[in-house]
């Protein structure tokens, strides 16, 4: 009797290891090869300004790779207004799609607070208990791809209760893997070799002032023969703020400041800004900024740029000579191509630079609505998509086709391609979307790229605009390590009136009323408007909220502002 | 109608409701749709004012979500740009109510006087067609037109006369003017049609009476087709008064620019930016119930005003 007991427990246990181990069996291989079918799912890409699709976002080439590996298939759509608005309509209508990518800036940015309350309300997946199956998605929580500070505060806000809801992409592996923007402010060439003047001096406000003065004074026409307007930007304004980099002492990163007594203080209640405001205001006034950039669109600058109309323009250089190439006039008019200025210098006389924190504070980020029709397909199609071999088809498309592997075994477009991105062609940036390629783009987690193919996107390596190159060598990337002061905030308890204080575009609002009033006086009594609200409004919350980081800023020693 | 006829009608003794349906229901049915339609997309969706008096989560609706009494109205009542938003939405409006409304009457007693029906036909067309052209469409345009750079006035300005160019839509003391203008250009053609409508209605014998006591094209005007549209004028006023907080929300949020903001910002864009934008649906909404009311208010006071002196009233 005892023995058929002991035989029968021993089958049991066998039974019970062996229903254990054919599961834990098949997930190792789930992990990378699982095929689900033909799951559809779709993506919203919350991101003012939109994604242009391909003609067949389910039939095009690549979807059908990724569908034939995986059986997944996700199709991206676009917005074209505000994030903030955009999200809090999706879930309040309970309208929503698959798979949410969005900014996920942290601190008390917009979109962000409606991301953290679609979380707190149960409205988004946790991810927990999944995510450790999916091995290319793993390091995105690493600090160094994230810093301390935005996963302390808000990926694993402690209102989360300790668990994981946003995945954060776009997140750079290694500093080679940065994006450089190449922010600055580029002149027209012919007009600087008509001035003589030697652009790396220009370094302080003062310089980009007499700049713009002696343009305007000196007459110059644009393509059609009308007078140039000195400087300008892109959509909104984007771009004025680097003519008045100069009034910031050194790059901050966030506006919430130490000073060096360590007494904390915020950006816009201090002296500089108002000087900067002041400064903006003169440059309006006097004609030499142009007086529609801050309402106009990228389309209209871009026409302003490409016919020379705009002297000196800023945002990032890119989008500049872009602008030249859509319209034709970099062929037609390569005298007028833009060129560097300065770059200019901080109030403390260093050299303008791409400051970026170690690990990134601020990121877009992945969530996924409980509406999510299959949550494994959907992280099993990021898994592949961040793969070597997942970023390989979705960049460069198929081998042969559209890219061969060098010497080095690095991909590389083929010289047809290569030629027209040098080109800047339009037509082959559209016939390659329609495959699919480089739509699937920006959902990167923790890129690694410039590791594995010594470019960040395809064609840097051999046809980046070398005007570009070389800027990106005169204001370089640079890491600074340390700990925001606005990483306090998330243990602030009065973030309801914070965030209604805060609410809406009231700084900008204030700051460009103030560029258009008619004298300095009146501009400064607009400032000092906004700073009374600030000061008194919601109760004196930014006071008490300054007065809590002054309290408790012994916590720690490495704050970076 | 007016109180003196409603008293000279006869008191007759009516059927019952219920026998007053049955007996009319071809008619009744063929009002149902409307019932329907305004029951579903206009009355129905009123439960939504309940946001106003609620802290609203995502996960709870708007029925299930913690209630918070008048805070919401608080916020707004004591906001920093409360009385602001108030006084630009009321400067705006009382202006357009001033210029835009008269307009109509004018350009319809004019088009009334004009003989040659071609050239009155031509005129109407191309005065409706604005009504059409969306408030995008006519933003571009004015920028066009009005754009320092290169623009059609400021190319008059600065090589006609000799003039510095000048940024029109962007200096503060050119925004009213803009948007009265505008809206005008864009309404005043289509306002005509209810007016011309009205002036068919007026007795010719009336016009051949005076045109015998040797009354001209103007005494015509104004002693006859005038009063003869005063009941459309006056109950087209009251609904406009009800509208007073309406300041036309795409036209004023197209043409804000940084230099016009502190008198551009109207009830309305103050409750997309701040409220809808921001996702603070409750304040919003209270927001929009506080300017309903007040709406209503209006027009009642309107109509009580208007059936007093005029004997003239929507209801």
């Amino acid at each position: 009797m005892f023995k058929t007991k002991k035989i029968l427990s021993a089958m049991l246990a066998l039974a019970l290891v062996l229903s254990l181990a054919a599961p834990l069996a098949a997930l190792s291989e789930e992990t990378t090869l699982k095929h689900y079918g033909d799951v559809r799912l779709t993506m919203l890409f919350v991101w003012n300004g939109g994604k242009i699709a391909p003609d067949d976002t389910y039939n095009n080439d690549v979807a059908k790779a990724i569908r034939e590996k995986i059986g997944v298939t996700v199709e991206i759509e676009g917005i074209m207004m505000s994030e903030t608005e955009k999200l809090n309509l999706i879930f309040a209508s309970g309208d929503m799609p698959d798979i949410l990518e969005f900014p996920f800036w942290g601190g008390s940015a917009g979109e962000t607070g409606v991301i953290k309350k679609a979380a707190n309300e149960g409205m988004l997946l946790p991810l927990d208990d999944v995510i450790g199956n999916y091995p290319n998605l793993q390091d995105a929580w690493d600090v160094g791809v994230i810093s301390q500070k935005f996963l302390e505060a808000d990926l694993n806000d402690p209102l989360f209760n300790g668990k994981k809801y946003v995945i954060p992409n776009e997140t750079p592996g290694s500093i080679e893997d940065i994006t450089h923007w190449a922010y600055g402010v580029f002149v027209r060439s012919d007009i600087a070799e008509a001035l003589g003047t030697d652009l790396s001096a220009v370094k302080t406000p003062d310089d980009v002032y007499n700049f713009l003065k002696a343009i305007k004074d000196g007459g110059f026409k644009d393509l059609n023969g009308n007078d140039v307007i000195p400087a300008s930007s892109f959509h909104n304004g984007w771009g004025v703020d680097q003519l008045h980099i100069g009034f910031e002492q050194h790059p901050y990163f966030t506006d919430y400041r130490l000073d060096a007594d360590g007494n904390v203080s915020y950006r816009f209640l201090e002296q500089p800004y108002l000087d900067e405001v002041l400064f903006v205001r003169k440059l309006v006034a006097e004609g030499l900024l142009d007086k529609e950039c801050f309402t106009t669109t990228d389309t209209l600058a871009e026409q302003k740029t490409a016919n020379g109309t705009v002297a000196v323009q800023t945002a990032q250089y890119s989008v500049s000579l872009n602008a030249m190439k859509k319209l034709g006039t970099w062929q037609t008019n390569p005298e007028i191509k833009y060129t560097p200025v300065g770059p200019l210098a901080y109030g403390d006389g260093t050299t303008k630079v791409q400051s970026e924190l170690n690990g990134r504070n601020g990121t877009h980020g992945i969530a996924f609505p409980i509406t999510n029709k299959n949550l494994e397909a959907s992280l099993a199609w990021f898994d592949y998509i961040n793969s070597k071999e997942g970023v390989i088809l979705t960049e460069y498309g198929f081998e042969g086709d559209t890219f061969y592997f060098n010497e080095a075994g690095q991909p590389r477009w083929t010289d047809e391609l290569i030629a027209g991105k040098a080109a800047g062609d339009e037509a082959q940036v559209v016939s390659l979307r329609n495959r699919g390629i480089r739509y699937y783009n920006i959902p990167l987690i923790s890129s690694e790229r410039y590791k594995w193919f010594g470019e960040t996107e395809p064609g840097n390596a051999d046809a980046e605009e070398p005007l570009i190159v070389e800027y990106k060598k005169l204001s370089p990337i640079k890491l600074y390590d340390g700990y925001p002061l606005s990483a306090l905030f998330s243990t602030f308890d009065r973030q309801e009136e914070f965030n209604a204080l805060m609410a809406g575009e009231r700084e900008r609002v204030a700051r460009e009323s103030a560029y258009f009033a008619e004298t300095d006086e009146g501009a400064i009594a607009i400032i000092e408007e906004y700073r009374n609200y600030l000061l008194t409004g919601e109760n004196g919350v930014l006071p008490a909220l300054l007065q809590y980081v002054q309290e408790n800023l012994s916590t720690r020693e490495d704050w970076v502002f | 109608m007016t109180r003196q006829a409603a008293q000279n009608i006869p008191h007759v003794r009516r059927n019952p409701l219920r026998v007053r349906i049955v007996r009319h229901s071809a008619i009744y049915f063929m009002l149902l749709p409307a019932a329907v339609w305004f029951a579903v997309f206009c009355y129905q969706p009123m439960y939504g004012v309940l946001l106003a008096f609620k802290d609203y989560k995502f996960n709870m609706g708007i029925l299930r979500s913690p209630w918070v009494g008048l805070k919401y109205f608080n916020q707004f009542l004591f906001a920093a740009e409360f009385w602001n938003v108030i006084r630009n939405t009321l400067v705006i409006s009382v202006l357009k109510l001033a210029c835009s409304f008269p307009a109509p009457i004018i350009l319809a007693l004019l088009l009334n006087e004009v003989q040659n029906m071609r050239f009155k036909r031509v005129v109407q067309t191309v005065s409706y067609l604005p009504h059409f052209v969306s408030w995008v469409v006519v933003y571009s345009l004015l920028t066009i037109v009005f754009t320092p750079y290169g623009g059609l006035v400021n190319s008059l300005r600065t090589q006609v006369f000799g003039l510095e160019a000048m940024y029109y839509m962007g200096e503060k003391q050119y925004f009213y003017p803009m948007a009265v203008l505008s809206d005008i250009w864009k309404g005043v053609g289509w306002g005509t049609i209810v007016y011309l409508s009205a002036i068919t209605s007026v007795s010719p014998e009336l016009y051949e009476a005076a045109i015998v006591d040797g009354a001209g094209r103007l005494r015509c005007a104004w002693h006859i087709t005038l009063p003869g549209i005063r009941p459309t004028i006056a109950i087209l006023f009251i609904l406009a008064t009800g509208g007073i907080l309406n300041a036309n929300t795409d036209q004023v949020l197209l043409m804000q620019q940084p230099a016009n903001m502190a008198i551009s910002q109207i009830v309305d864009t103050y409750v997309l930016k701040i409220g809808i934008r921001e996702g603070r649906f409750g304040y919003a909404t209270a927001i929009g119930l506080f300017k309903s009311v007040f709406s209503a208010a209006l027009m009642f006071m309107a109509n009580a005003i208007s059936k007093r002196v005029g004997e003239i009233s929507i209801w």
